[in-house]
């Protein structure tokens, strides 16, 4: 082809389609009320009829008419025809003249549409000697592109990212030279501007840094920079924020924006480390608690282990003022302390907590509150609801605690340092049980020198009247069991 | 009972090989606490076993030395300590006999040495560290031979010869512990340009003998507590980085906040331990040691520099990690007051800041001039409304970015 081309009147179509396409959307809206007032009008006229809503809906369709530059009507695509038809189609659909803009595919070749198509491909890769543009240029060509595309507003960044993007892909195909690395850095960060309007501030500190990198040392000015530490403020990284502000101050050393930026920065930095503080603070008054725990067990001869895993369910929820491992720090008065305890029934499957156990107080002081004296003082009330036959009556009740179930922790050294999340690899065939007299008190349990508390003192609480203290309970410890 | 006081007589013979063996019997009987007790007990002026012996450190050296490593011994006991104290002839003879620690130590330039320092030396500095530990024997050391006028100048030789020579001397160290506990005595290493000495006692903290290691953080200790120059000694001096790292275990800084917030100098160190090959970061083994490095950081604490400092070089990172593997009891209550000192908050710290986050989100965005284009489609409500949005957050970056390169 050697048709001399006219660019202006290309440059002057699309300029104007612009216009056109605000009275386009214009009309576009005109139509959908238009079309809404329709179906709202058969609505009502069929719901009149009794028939169900949404029929009429399906009539929409987008408007098959455009108006172009010339003021006429030019039909569209579909003219009652559906968008998605891809068959016999040479790409133009009836109307070969068809404008370029309004294509949607491209044309195959062999058509008048896919000369049309060559030349304007030749406008934009081949230079004025018609040889194709060195990869450079082209760069700089779509970045150019990108820039106006910029200006023209949020609506176009969209397209400006796009031409950002090829702009890179040629830009990777050029060479070494300096313009090409400032090019390149350039488009970097002009693509950062964008998302940074658009909040994509990983995609900001990303580009940012490919620039950084990759273009020349140094950038010609801060922006790069500054676009980055926006964009690291942002996320909430102050601290790559402030390495970024460093960065663009040893370029322009005066930039007042930046200046303000590294202000703001230290301000949220401080407020941050401040938080931070906060919380370490709370940690460490946990800390000093459970120390404090540990040396009170320590003075008392108490050893402590770890939490038996199946425990931690009950445990969730109502009990406060845990240690870090998860388990209720007891509280003290009166130079005693006071427990929560597990009491655990096997024979009906349940389970109890004391909350305030004292180390002075007796098994028998607590069951005798929870449970009937005796068989004779069992009423329907006193009596605990899971206990159908009325065995659990304190004179024929049995207190037992286990043994060897968990390692103690090394008592002289901070808790916190042992604490696993891996289970506790005990050998159970070696527990152990221990039957508790119910005049013993917390504290000689606990003090027991072959007892570890397992986090929360457990105790097994089962009746000698019931069948299941002969026929199971007791034959599984046989040979395995001692007296406190 | 005679045979002690005869033993004791023995100790002025005019004979110098009687008074050689009386002295060498005598540091035989010092072994035990026992025999000092016997030794102590022999009375009269003239009988006086600490004085006898004081004046044979005057003595000719194979007399000398015994006699001078008896008073090692007997001045563990208190009453002995104060009595030798008070000897002026003992403190003469001393200082004399370390006056040769000058060219034992020396080399042609002055630079550290490895020849090995005479025993009679050591047993002196040993004397002079055991004699030093009241404060009136280190104000004697202060006040040296010379009286008043020329006060510190048998410290500064003693410290000379140490920094020369500190495997040979290590108990040098815990002389000038001693000495730093007075004002005049800690003036005497920080009224240095520069602050040399220090300088070279931190270099000492990570020396391979214990002893030097306890010396050495221990007078470093004692240095700060004088708060007029803990600016100096925190910028111009290596001491915090080289006592944090002392703090470290082979687990490192974990946290990559944590770790960012660290000095270089501490990060460098920290990456080098992790390359392959590379040893291990260990914490001070010695737990007196480490007491003094935490006592230390309590005491930059004291001043409002101290803990800016030490909040800016995230120490409070390193002793979190560190506090748990405290097996010491007495250690771990200092750092639960470290850790509340360093966790609290400046009492007037929101004044200095005129310029915070909120009063730049009232800065008014530069209007975007933008082609007549953009406002014809902007007459759309909807679009106002994502544009409003839109400049809504971009409060920092308006201007800037208006141009793009």
């Amino acid at each position: 082809m050697t048709t001399p081309i006219d660019y202006s009147k290309f440059e002057a179509i699309e300029r104007a389609v612009v216009a056109d396409e605000a009275a386009e959307r214009a009309a576009k809206e005109a139509e959908k009320q238009r079309k809404k007032d329709e179906i709202a009008a058969s609505d009502k006229a069929q719901k009149a009829k009794g028939k169900a809503l949404g029929e009429g809906r399906d009539k929409l369709r987008p408007p098959a008419k455009y108006v172009d530059s010339d003021g006429d009507t030019v039909s569209g695509p579909s003219d009652g025809e559906d968008s998605d038809d891809d068959s016999d189609d040479d790409g133009l659909n009836e109307d070969e003249d068809l404008h370029p803009l309004f294509w949607r595919r491209m044309p195959k070749p062999g058509t008048k549409g896919y000369e049309t198509a060559k030349i304007l491909e030749d406008l934009v890769y081949k230079n004025d000697e018609d040889e194709p543009k060195h990869p450079n240029e082209l760069a700089a060509d779509f970045k150019e592109k990108g820039n106006e595309f910029f200006q023209w507003g949020r609506k176009y960044y969209k397209r400006a990212l796009q031409e950002y993007k090829e702009a890179l892909q040629w830009a990777r195909k050029g060479d070494d030279s300096d313009d090409n690395k400032k090019c390149y850095a350039a488009i970097l960060s002009n693509r950062a501007a964008i998302n940074l309007k658009l909040g994509n501030n990983g995609s900001v500190v990303r580009d940012c840094e490919a620039a950084i990198k990759y273009g020349p040392d140094p950038l010609p000015n801060c922006k790069t920079h500054f676009r980055a530490a926006c964009a690291c403020t942002r996320l909430g990284k102050l601290r790559e924020a402030t390495t970024f502000v460093e960065g663009g101050l040893a370029i322009d050393a005066e930039n007042p924006e930046l200046l303000k930026l590294k202000k703001t920065v230290a301000a949220k930095l401080k407020e941050q480390k401040r938080v931070e503080r906060e919380k370490e603070r709370v940690v460490m008054e946990e800390r000093r608690k459970d120390e404090q725990l540990r040396k009170d067990c320590l003075a008392r001869g108490f050893h402590v282990g770890p939490l038996v895993s199946d425990i931690e369910v009950y445990l969730q929820g109502s009990i406060g003022n845990k240690t870090r491992g998860g388990f209720p720090r007891p509280g003290r008065e009166n130079q005693s302390m006071q427990w929560a305890v597990m009491l655990m029934y096997p024979e009906h499957m349940q389970s109890e907590f004391i909350h305030a156990f004292d180390l002075t107080h007796s098994f028998r002081d607590h069951l005798q509150v929870m449970f009937p004296a005796s068989r004779a003082a069992m009423t329907e009330a006193n009596r605990a609801p899971w206990d159908e036959q009325g065995n659990y009556t304190v004179d024929e009740m049995e207190v037992y605690m286990e043994e060897r179930v968990v390692h103690s922790f090394d008592m002289n050294r901070m808790w916190e340092t042992q604490y696993t999340s891996k289970p506790d690899k005990v050998d159970w065939s070696k527990r152990r049980r221990v039957h508790v007299p119910l005049d013993k008190t917390l504290g000689d349990c606990l003090a027991d020198p072959d007892y570890v508390i397992p986090g929360v003192p457990t105790f097994f609480v089962v009746s000698k009247a019931s069948s299941y203290y002969v026929e199971t309970f007791c034959p599984e410890h046989k040979g395995r069991l001692r007296i406190l | 009972m005679d045979q002690v006081e005869e033993l004791v007589g023995f100790l002025r013979a005019p004979r110098p090989d009687v008074r050689k063996q009386a002295a060498e019997t005598v540091l035989q009987l010092t072994g035990t606490d026992a025999g000092v007790v016997l030794l102590l007990s022999t009375h009269g002026d003239d009988k006086d076993v600490l004085t006898l012996l004081a004046r044979l450190v005057g003595d000719q050296e194979q007399i000398a030395s015994p006699a001078a490593a008896a008073l090692v011994n007997m001045s563990t006991n208190d009453r002995a300590n104060a009595a030798l104290v008070e000897k002026k002839a003992l403190w003469s003879s001393l200082l004399e006999t370390l006056k040769g620690l000058q060219d034992a130590t020396a080399s042609g330039d002055g630079m550290k040495t490895e020849k090995p320092v005479p025993a009679q030396l050591k047993t002196c500095v040993k004397l002079l560290s055991n004699l030093t530990t009241s404060v009136a024997g280190a104000n004697r050391l202060i006040e040296g031979r010379l009286g008043r006028d020329y006060a510190g100048l048998d410290v500064k030789l003693l410290l000379r010869a140490f920094l020369r020579a500190p495997a040979e001397i290590p108990e040098a160290g815990l002389v000038l512990t001693n000495v730093s506990r007075l004002d005049e005595g800690r003036d005497i290493f920080l009224a240095e340009d520069g602050l040399a000495s220090v300088k070279r006692l931190i270099k000492l903290v990570t020396a391979h003998n214990p002893v030097l290691r306890r010396g050495a953080v221990l007078t470093l200790r004692n240095c700060c507590f004088d708060q007029a120059r803990h600016g100096a000694l925190l910028t111009t001096t290596a001491l915090v980085d080289t006592f944090l790292l002392r703090l470290i275990g082979p687990e490192g800084i974990e946290s990559p906040e944590d770790f960012a917030d660290l000095s270089t100098a501490l990060q460098d160190a920290l990456n080098a331990a992790r390359e392959p090959g590379a040893q291990p970061l260990r914490r001070e083994p010695e737990g007196d040691v480490r007491r003094g490095i935490v006592e230390t950081l309590v005491m930059f604490c004291s001043t409002r520099q101290g803990r800016v400092f030490l909040r800016d070089h995230n120490a409070y990172g390193v002793v979190k990690v560190y506090h748990p593997t405290e097996s010491n009891e007495d250690t771990s209550e200092v750092v639960f007051k470290l850790v509340d000192m360093l966790l609290g908050d400046e009492e007037d710290e929101d004044d200095d800041n005129e310029v915070t986050g909120a009063s730049v989100t009232e800065l008014e965005p530069e209007p975007v001039s933008e082609p007549a284009v953009e406002v014809i489609s902007s007459s759309d409500p909807k679009e106002m409304e994502e544009i409003a949005q839109a400049k809504g957050d971009t409060e920092e970056d308006e201007s800037i970015l208006l141009e793009v390169d």
